[in-house]
């Protein structure tokens, strides 16, 4: 099995099997990021497709310094990003203005395990500016300022944003966690 | 990096953390084909490739025919706008456009004079010389009538019998009209004059006499009417069947017209001494190991050509044909350890406890104590418990293969080039499609479907495509011995388009050969 700098030497020269190798080894961890961000695994292995190929054409920008897989999780997120600007238009805007930020009680849920389904099921619902501001900031762990560059929204925008689908987020956590309780309480009895 | 640490945000980032979701199989197929296209427009040194070279050089050769064209036919527009008043057309007359003469390339003007004298054409320089050898003439045709004044008598006979005949001076069918019109006078002048008498030999003198002056002076007149004129001469004019106004000339340029006068055939007999690359890449998922092996095993080596083409030449572009054969070599080269295991029996022992052995070796009395002390020597007796064993012995055998590969193909280029004339020495580039039908192969390579075999490079055994083609492309340099035989030259790159292989075959295999060519070319 080559080794990490030999793959990524491999596909400087652009050698194909390097670049299978390369794809193989992390083309799952990328798609697993990719799906957070899209409504359908259709989606989400477009936005692998392309992020993919703008790695294997930019590898030679990889100066060396830093982690070569968070390189590549930052070209996959940049590339989610253009596709949610460039379907901007056409998603569906629904009406959370009644959600409020000033209240944030403390969650119900406790230490209840969530399935990963579940816990995309909880992001793919929420609007789409909120999923992908709670995406970037609570997962990938961005500054509200560098969400703000990245949207082309303000700071203060980012943080509200972040702040409604939060709450959004504990109010369907709770949901789901209410819901296995009474089912566990039902198999119980 | 944010310092968001509360409970959901901590829920998330810790389950997602690891999450990985295999993709479809067809991914990474698409993926590929994505990738292919885009290197194939992002254009950079790194990603310049046989496409891009192929585009520019037939981008190049439009251009430069183009813009050769274009700037011929500026001023042959011009020259075309006087051919079409000269003096085959009258100037109330509107020309013939059908039959109009249009020069292809910059014609070299000269100035030169015509006159007609005495039913002769004379062209000079300039009319002051053409008056010298008229007069040179004159002078030596009055001498000549001088002294032959007396035996001339038959010959002007001669001359007035013709003419008593009512005969016109003959007229060559292709004479100007000036020089029509000079014989006529001379004939009628003549026609005016009455006929010699034989009785009286003096006066005939006389006559002759007479007759010269009146000669004479009419021939004065006729040069003062004979209009002395200055015409252009063109070295290169050729007919065509139309001409065409600046707007048409211009599409004439871009779709040139073909007609037989600017066609030219050549052919022409070539060999070539090459080298050949491979690249490689799977086909399909899996062979990985196949496909290292063959990387590790194949060698880019030598290839000869040799054959025939057939050029069509359309002004300076021109269409090339023909048949080769091609030898695209290959070298393989492997390593295999071959052990050969013997065996034998041995014993192998274990150590299994042992005992003292003690033994007297002597016997001392001591009085004192009235005790006869015996003194033994000690030995640790080991004791081992012995097994047969079967013992290998192992020779390993290298062998070594070092085999020229070579597949064999004839082939079938058709190619597009632009030829720049320079003199003796030309210029051409080219690109085109070349077909190769594979005759044979020989040589050696491993097996597909066991990496450690190697077997005979057989058509037979292997599943090869029978035509391959290639994308080629060229610099020539050709040298003119004459007009019919020239010495060309030419570097060249083919690269396969398709693999050397069915597509079953798990591993893709294309050759890309760079080569020089020298052969002779005859110009029909």
């Amino acid at each position: 099995m080559l080794s990490e700098k030999s793959i990524i030497k491999g596909c400087e020269k652009n050698d194909k099997r390097a670049q299978k190798l390369l794809y193989e080894k992390y083309a799952a961890t990328l798609l697993g990021i990719a799906m957070r961000y899209a409504h359908s695994k259709d989606e989400a292995e477009d936005i692998l497709q392309d992020a993919f190929c703008k790695i294997l054409m930019k590898i030679k920008q990889y100066k060396g310094s830093g982690s070569f897989e968070g390189w590549m999780k930052r070209i996959i997120v940049n590339t989610a990003i253009t596709n949610y600007k460039k379907n901007l238009k056409h998603y569906y805007h629904s009406d959370v203005s009644e959600i409020s930020d000033s209240f944030v009680k403390q969650d119900q849920f406790g230490d209840h395990e969530f399935q990963m389904s579940e816990l995309l099921n909880v992001i793919n619902a929420l609007p789409e500016g909120y999923k992908m501001v709670f995406n970037l900031y609570a997962i990938e762990g961005y500054k509200h300022r560098e969400i703000a560059e990245m949207l082309g929204i303000e700071e203060s925008t980012s943080k509200s944003q972040f702040s409604r689908a939060r709450r959004l987020v504990q109010t369907e956590l709770e949901k789901i966690a209410g819901t296995k309780k009474i089912f566990l309480k039902i198999e119980n009895e | 990096m944010n310092n968001n640490t509360d409970h959901i945000s901590y829920l998330f980032r810790d389950s997602f953390q690891n999450y990985r979701i295999e993709p479809s199989k067809e991914l990474w197929h698409e993926i590929t084909h994505s990738l292919s296209i885009k290197q194939f427009f992002e254009f950079g040194l790194n990603t310049f490739n046989i496409y891009y070279s192929a585009a520019i050089l037939i981008l190049s050769i439009s251009s430069l025919g183009i813009l050769s064209k274009l700037t011929n036919l500026r001023p042959v527009f011009k020259e075309q706008a006087q051919v079409l008043f000269l003096p085959d057309t009258n100037e109330n007359e509107t020309p013939d456009t059908n039959k109009a003469i249009v020069i292809n390339e910059q014609p070299k003007k000269q100035e030169q004079a015509e006159l007609y004298w005495n039913g002769k054409l004379y062209t000079g320089e300039s009319i002051d010389k053409i008056y010298e050898q008229i007069e040179f003439e004159k002078r030596t045709k009055s001498e000549t009538r001088q002294d032959d004044l007396t035996k001339s008598k038959s010959s002007l006979k001669t001359l007035f019998k013709h003419k008593k005949g009512n005969e016109k001076a003959t007229v060559q069918k292709d004479v100007p009209p000036e020089k029509e019109l000079i014989e006529n006078i001379i004939t009628e002048t003549l026609n005016n004059e009455l006929p010699f008498t034989d009785d009286n030999p003096e006066l005939k003198a006389k006559e002759i006499e007479q007759k010269n002056k009146i000669l004479e002076k009419q021939e004065t007149e006729i040069k003062e009417q004979i209009i002395t004129k200055h015409v252009v001469v063109y070295d290169t004019v050729r007919v065509v069947d139309t001409v065409r106004f600046i707007d048409t000339v211009k599409r004439e340029v871009l779709f040139p017209k073909i007609t037989k006068e600017n066609l030219h055939w050549s052919i022409e007999a070539f060999a070539s001494a090459a080298y050949t690359g491979h690249s490689f890449e799977l086909n399909g998922a899996g062979g990985n190991d196949f496909l290292n092996k063959k990387e590790e095993t194949l060698y880019p080596s030598t290839s000869t050509m040799y054959g025939m083409n057939i050029n069509l030449g359309i002004n300076n572009f021109f269409l090339q044909s023909g048949i080769s054969y091609a030898r695209l070599g290959e070298r393989f080269k492997d390593e295999f350890n071959t052990n050969y295991i013997d065996s034998s029996f041995a014993f192998e022992y274990i150590e299994s406890g042992g005992y003292w052995l003690l033994e007297p070796v002597d016997t001392v009395f001591f009085e004192w104590i009235g005790h006869t002390v015996v003194i033994y020597d000690k030995t640790w007796v080991q004791l081992y418990d012995s097994t047969e064993i079967t013992v290998y012995d192992t020779t390993v055998t290298k062998t070594n293969f070092n085999e020229q590969n070579y597949y064999n193909y004839i082939e079938l280029p058709l190619i597009l080039g632009y030829e720049l004339n320079r003199g003796k020495i030309s210029y051409s580039i080219k690109t085109g499609l070349v077909t190769g039908f594979l005759m044979n192969t020989s040589g050696k390579t491993i097996a597909n479907n066991n990496e450690m075999q190697i077997i005979d490079l057989d058509k037979n055994e292997i599943p090869f495509v029978k035509l391959n083609y290639s994308l080629m492309f060229g610099l020539g340099f050709n040298y003119r011995i004459n007009n019919k035989l020239s010495i060309l030259t030419e570097t060249y790159y083919r690269k396969n388009l398709n693999s050397l292989f069915e597509p079953k075959y798990p591993v893709i295999q294309k050759l890309n050969t760079t080569g020089v060519k020298i052969g002779i070319r005859y110009n029909f």
